[in-house]
C-alpha cells in the first residue's frame, strides 16, 4: 500500500531522491511512525548487509531530542549570505571592468606607441633627407657658382663678356 | 561530487540554513536523517546499545547548540561526525572518572572502527540473535532473483550510485532503483520479525 513511499524511502536512504522531494518525505516520517520505523530498517537492513552488525535507533529517538531541544533558544543568525553573494558578484564584475579597461588602455597605448614610432621614423627621413639637401644645396651651388663663373668668364661674343643669363638667352636665340 | 551526494549535501544546507533562522523543527529532519549513522559510530566507542542511544542524543543537542557558528567550511555531516566522536570520547572518560576500574581505552575504540564484527557488548544472547540475522540476511539475498541481487550488492557493498548501477547493468535508472527498493523489501519481510525480538 505504502509502495511508492517506501520506494522514495529507499531513494532517500541512497541520497538518490532529489531536494523537494527530501524534504516532502522527511516531513512525512515525522508525522507517520511507522513509514520512519521502516526507514530505520532498511538503514539496520543496509548496515547489516555491509558489517553484520547493527544498533537500531529507538522509536523515540528523534522524539527525545526535540524534547531537550525545547528549553534552547532559537537560532536568528543573520542571513548575510545573500548580501555576501551580491558583494561577490559585484566585486567579480568590478575586476572584470578593471581587467577590461586596463587590457584596453593597454592595447591603445601600444597602439599609440606603434604610431608613435612610426610618425617618428616618417619625421626621422625627412629630417634625413633634408639633412641631405642641406648638406647637398651648398654643393651645388658651390658648383653652380662655379660653372656660372667660369661659363660667364669663359664664354666670349663678339661683344665681350656678358653674364651667364644673357649668354643663356643669347644662346636660346 | 557525484549526484547523489551532491543532493544530499544541498538538502544538509538547506536544513541548516532554516535551523539558523530559527526554525528548530528543521533540525528534527536532520536527526531523522542521520541519527542511524550517529547511534553506530558512537557504539564503536561506548560499545552499549542502550547507551549509544543516550551518547548519540548528547551528540545531537551539542550539534544544534554549536549550529550557530556552523559556517559550512565542511559538509554538516562531517562536522556532525566530529562532534559525535568528541562527545562519545568524553563519555568514556567521564565513565572512567566514574569508575577507576573500568577500563577504558579510546585508541581501542578506534581501532575497533574497521572490526564491526567485534562491536558492541556481545553477551551470547545478542552474538545468538546478531547470527541468526546474518543467516536471515544472507538467506534473504540468496533467494533474491539474480537481477535483484546484483542491484543490492552493487549499492552496499560497492556504494555505486543508481547511474554507475544502470551503467553497469546496462538497464535504466528507474529500472535499478525499482530492483534496489523491491530487494530491500524482500530483506526487509524475512528481517522484520527477528528485529522486533529486540534491539540488535
Amino acid at each position: 500500500m505504502n509502495d511508492p513511499l517506501n520506494e522514495k524511502i529507499s531513494q532517500l536512504l541512497d541520497n538518490e531522491l532529489d531536494h523537494e522531494a527530501s524534504l516532502i518525505l522527511l516531513k512525512t516520517l515525522k508525522v507517520r511512525p511507522e513509514l520512519h520505523e521502516k526507514y530505520n530498517r532498511y538503514q539496520a537492513i543496509s548496515q547489516l548487509i555491509k558489517s553484520e552488525s547493527t544498533v537500531l535507533a529507538t522509536a523515540d529517538f528523534v522524539t527525545a531530542v526535540s524534547k531537550k531541544l525545547q528549553n534552547e533558544p532559537f537560532y536568528l543568525v543573520p542571513q548575510a549570505t545573500v548580501a555576501k553573494k551580491i558583494y561577490k558578484q559585484l566585486a567579480i564584475a568590478a575586476s572584470m571592468v578593471a581587467v577590461v579597461v586596463i587590457t584596453r588602455y593597454a592595447i591603445n597605448h601600444r597602439a599609440t606607441e606603434e604610431l608613435g614610432l612610426q610618425v617618428a621614423n616618417t619625421q626621422h627621413i625627412e629630417l634625413i633627407n633634408q639633412a641631405a639637401k642641406s648638406i647637398d644645396y651648398p654643393l651645388n651651388k658651390q658648383i653652380n657658382d662655379y660653372l656660372q663663373a667660369h661659363r660667364e668668364t669663359t664664354f666670349e661674343n663678339e661683344q665681350g663678356y656678358y653674364p651667364y643669363a644673357r649668354v643663356s638667352s643669347y644662346g636660346h636665340q | 561530487m557525484t549526484s547523489h551526494n551532491k543532493y544530499s549535501e544541498q538538502l544538509d544546507e538547506d536544513l541548516v540554513r532554516r535551523v539558523q533562522r530559527g526554525d528548530k523543527s528543521a533540525f528534527d529532519f536532520l536527526v531523522i536523517k542521520y541519527q542511524h549513522k550517529i547511534i553506530q559510530l558512537v557504539n564503536r566507542y561506548v560499545k552499549d546499545p542502550s547507551e549509544a542511544q543516550d551518547v548519540a542524543q548528547e551528540a545531537f543537542i551539542k550539534a544544534y547548540r554549536a549550529l550557530g557558528s556552523f559556517r559550512g567550511e565542511a559538509t554538516f555531516y562531517t562536522w556532525l561526525y566530529r562532534i559525535a566522536i568528541n562527545t562519545a570520547k568524553n563519555y568514556l572518560l567521564s565513565r572512567a572518572r566514574r569508575n577507576a576500574n573500568y577500563q577504558v581505552d579510546i585508541q581501542e575504540a578506534e581501532a575497533l572502527e574497521n572490526a564491526p564484527q567485534l562491536q558492541g557488548l556481545e553477551t551470547p544472547e545478542r552474538l545468538l540473535l546478531n547470527q541468526e540475522i546474518i543467516d536471515v540476511i544472507n538467506a534473504a539475498i540468496d533467494e533474491l532473483p539474480e537481477e535483484m541481487r546484483t542491484a543490492i550488492i552493487l549499492r552496499e557493498f560497492d556504494g555505486m550510485s543508481y547511474e554507475e548501477i544502470a551503467e553497469a547493468m546496462d538497464c535504466p535508472v528507474g529500472t535499478v532503483r525499482s530492483r534496489i527498493f523491491r530487494a530491500r523489501e524482500a530483506i526487509d519481510t524475512k528481517l522484520n520479525p527477528l528485529l522486533e525480538q529486540g534491539d540488535v
